[in-house]
């Protein structure tokens, strides 16, 4: 009798412990608004003191980055484009902000001026520098002389750690790559701590590492004209996925919307596109072209988009242009699976 | 009556073991398996917490203190929106009625968010 309670009572705890451990939660889960942006972190399969201090660890990176490149509140890049605007030089030791600025004319060359971080004064004319919506659309006049200017990246030299421009009506704004840098730095923070299971989304650019438990990632894709994913898609490990759009911000005059993404060529936002996903394979500075590299497929014109993806070689691109007709790649339509009814829609794949 | 209830006294510890044990895995599994039944729920956050999941077939107004004000979120006739917020450029009021499954409005300067869950989301994360 006694020989049997005690089995039974073994059996009891092998199951209880058995069965807590089931239920222990693998995944960790932080969520935080910083400065007007969501940054949710999932993390798989790590002790919960860990995964919350590399994910702590991650919004205070955020915090500080935002400190440092706030295009129009008190930050580094807001003296230099002061500096810039006074044609005096800047003494610029940060090798961070040096090393986000060579990128930049990096991006700015190999896109043919269609990413272009130096229009600031472009994007804050249009009232995107502030948190109230214009009444009124600029003056042309105004936004022709920001224009023919033509401010770029490559104005600026760097030389013993002083800065100068060449062209005063540069203004820097990294608005359009600096989430994506976040996310690279994010994925650097998880590896210090070895974790190697986690999904960092910042500001709806996301980037995988490893898998959750025993499958994918899986992304949802907003739609541009609801609030809701028109499709999913699987994320491959040290893959990041970006999305430009004129959802995103925007204000509406006279039933037209205007999107803060600017054309550099003509000063106005442009009109042929709703939104432009893509995925950028590993690489160290993947997070940062997912986010860079939408822009320059969102401004240019329909017929040119697909050849400035090959030049840019993106394999992965879903674009969906302003009459609903949709454009995908061969290998990210091998890989979608659509949530909504897409039969109405035209499809055309690259 | 009591009576009929005396058989207990010819349990053994075997039978209490056992009884303890199903007892215990029955109340484990509702944890681990119990969904919500079939239907939509309006989940509200602010900043880092779920405030609440509502039914979206009850009607009612609640109001959020967020970062910059109160916003007012109203379910009615199984939908829900962002009445009114605090925001200057008022995207989530302007984004109105939302009733379908993984359906969101976010307005991120007040921190607030609401979403429409059904019994399981079907991604991890959304791009946007």
């Amino acid at each position: 009798m006694k020989k049997h309670l005690k089995l039974s009572v073994l059996f009891i705890v092998v199951i209880i412990i058995f069965s807590l451990s089931e239920c222990g939660n693998k995944l960790f889960q932080k969520k935080d608004y910083i400065f007007g942006t969501i940054v949710d972190i999932k993390i798989y399969g790590e002790s919960k003191k860990i995964a919350s201090e590399a994910s702590d660890k991650i919004l205070s990176n955020f915090n500080r980055l935002h400190q440092l490149l706030h295009p129009w509140e008190k930050s580094l890049i807001f003296k230099i484009n002061k500096a810039i605007k006074n044609d005096s030089p800047f003494l610029l030791e940060d090798q961070e902000v040096i090393s986000l600025i060579r990128r930049g004319q990096d991006y700015e060359n190999q896109t043919e001026g269609f990413f272009n971080p130096a229009i600031g004064k472009l994007v804050s004319l249009w009232g995107f520098h502030s948190d109230i919506p214009l009444k009124s659309i600029p003056d042309p006049k105004v936004i022709t002389k920001f224009v023919e200017a033509k401010p770029s990246m490559n104005n600026i030299k760097i030389k013993n750690d002083e800065l100068n421009s060449l062209n005063k009506y540069v203004q820097i704004d990294m608005g359009a790559y600096a989430k994506g840098y976040a996310l690279d730095q994010a994925k650097r923070i998880l590896e210090q701590y070895k974790i190697n299971n986690a999904l960092i989304n910042i500001g709806g650019n996301i980037l995988a590492m490893g898998m959750h438990g025993d499958r994918e990632w899986i992304v949802g894709v907003q739609d541009p004209r609801n609030p809701n994913a028109m499709a999913t898609l699987p994320l491959k490990s040290g893959w990041s996925i970006g999305t430009s759009g004129d959802y995103q911000k925007y204000f509406t005059l006279n039933q037209q919307r205007y999107s803060h993404i600017i054309d550099p060529y003509t000063g106005y936002p442009p009109t042929n596109t709703q939104s432009v996903t893509i995925l950028i394979p590993p690489d160290e500075n993947s997070g940062e072209k997912s986010d860079a590299y939408t822009q320059p497929l969102f401004i240019v014109g329909v017929q040119k988009k697909i050849e400035m993806a090959k030049k840019l070689s993106i394999s992965h691109y879903l674009i969906v242009l302003e009459n609903n007709e949709i454009l995908i790649s061969d290998e990210l339509n091998k890989i979608i699976m659509w949530q909504e009814k897409i039969d109405d829609k035209k499809i055309t794949i690259y | 009556m009591i009576r009929k209830l005396l058989f207990i006294r010819k349990f053994k510890t075997g039978d209490w073991l056992i009884i303890t044990l199903t007892s215990f895995l029955i109340v484990l599994s509702m944890f681990m398996w119990w969904d919500l039944p079939d239907g939509k729920y309006i989940e509200i956050e602010k900043g880092q917490s779920t405030l609440g999941t509502y039914s979206i077939n009850q009607d009612r107004i609640i109001l959020v203190d967020g970062q910059i004000g109160q916003s007012q979120i109203e379910i009615k006739n199984g939908k829900a929106r962002i009445k009114k917020s605090p925001c200057r450029k008022q995207y989530c009021v302007h984004q109105g009625w939302v009733n379908k499954k993984n359906q969101m409005v976010v307005c991120l300067p007040n921190y607030v968010s609401l979403f429409i869950i059904g019994d399981k989301k079907n991604y991890d994360s959304i791009n946007y």
